[in-house]
């Protein structure tokens, strides 16, 4: 009888400790849901952009929000804008030279400020913003929402989590070499980037 | 005395490039941006909740192809009026 306690105590804590565990999620979206919107304010009217070619994965133990790691990259050349000129430009060699700096990153440092209620949480997030080959320090809030056992409702055959994070924040283009001081009249110096992503850790 | 022919065609194709800008640019949307390539339909993850756009092609003219059609049309039609205008030239004969 008390073996049988014991054991049961132990399995209790090495199931504890399992959950406890970080996981790796996957923002490789199959779906192609995922998706970074950015904007300009412009005298005519606002440019507002997508990206869709999002991959990257973050380390999470969503019992210890702090406990967060990991990187998001964007391919700069999936940044689409609908006017044709202006699409042209901003892969052009004067705006994100998408040729030589094929990758927008953002790499998380630390976090800061969580607060969790149940399975849904903010934080406040440290890290290195890369664009067009400059990277600054930036802090940029975010929504954190957890879906447990929710992976397989998105229509594939594996079972497992989701992670969906927002975030929005403003960066001044002129900071990462993208027409420092030009073209004010034209488009403003602040983009302001909300990001929507969910990132999936299968199990098994 | 009848308007020269030439003099009238400059307004009546100047007169039609306003209109059919006009006309074309209110049926294709009368976006009053600039011009787009595709529309984007909202769209939400049932799961996720996340917002996202669905791109569809479709040309939607803007006011950076109406305001210089309108300008060409305007630069015909004042061109016919200036043609209309001009004294014919007369030619006197001494005898």
């Amino acid at each position: 009888m008390k073996t049988q306690h014991i054991a049961l105590v132990a399995l209790t804590i090495a199931t504890a400790s399992l959950q406890a565990q970080p996981m790796n999620f996957d923002f490789k979206d199959p779906k192609g849901v995922n998706n970074i919107v950015f904007k300009l304010d412009a005298p005519l009217e606002s440019i507002n952009g997508t990206a869709n070619g999002i991959s990257g994965t973050i380390t999470a133990d969503p019992k210890a929000p702090e406990k967060i790691s990991g990187k998001i990259i964007v391919d700069a050349k999936s940044l689409t804008v609908p006017n044709p000129v202006m699409q042209e430009h901003l892969h052009g060699a004067d705006w994100l030279d998408t040729s030589k700096h094929p990758e927008i990153t953002f790499e998380i440092k630390n976090v800061v400020n969580t607060k969790q209620d149940a399975n849904q949480g903010t934080a406040d997030i440290n890290g290195v913003f890369t664009l067009k080959g400059v990277s600054k320090d930036v802090t940029v809030p975010v929504s954190v929402t957890y879906l447990p056992g929710r992976l397989k409702d998105r229509g594939g055959d594996k079972e497992g989590d989701l992670l969906v994070v927002r975030t929005t924040f403003k960066i001044n283009r002129g900071e990462f070499g993208i027409k420092e001081g030009e073209s004010l009249d034209k488009v403003s110096d602040v983009i302001e980037i909300q990001l929507s992503l969910a990132g999936a850790a299968p199990k098994g | 005395m009848s308007a020269p022919r030439p003099a009238r065609a400059v307004i009546a194709i100047g007169t039609a490039v306003i209109l059919l800008s006009v006309v074309l640019w209110a049926v294709l949307g009368a976006n009053m941006g600039w011009t787009k390539s595709y529309i984007e339909i909202p769209k939400q993850d049932e799961v996720t909740g996340i917002d996202y756009t669905e791109k569809v092609n479709r040309f939607v003219p803007g006011v950076d192809l109406l305001v210089p059609a309108i300008g060409a049309g305007f630069v015909c039609v004042f061109a016919g009026i200036i043609i209309l205008k001009r004294k014919p030239k007369t030619h006197i004969t001494t005898s």
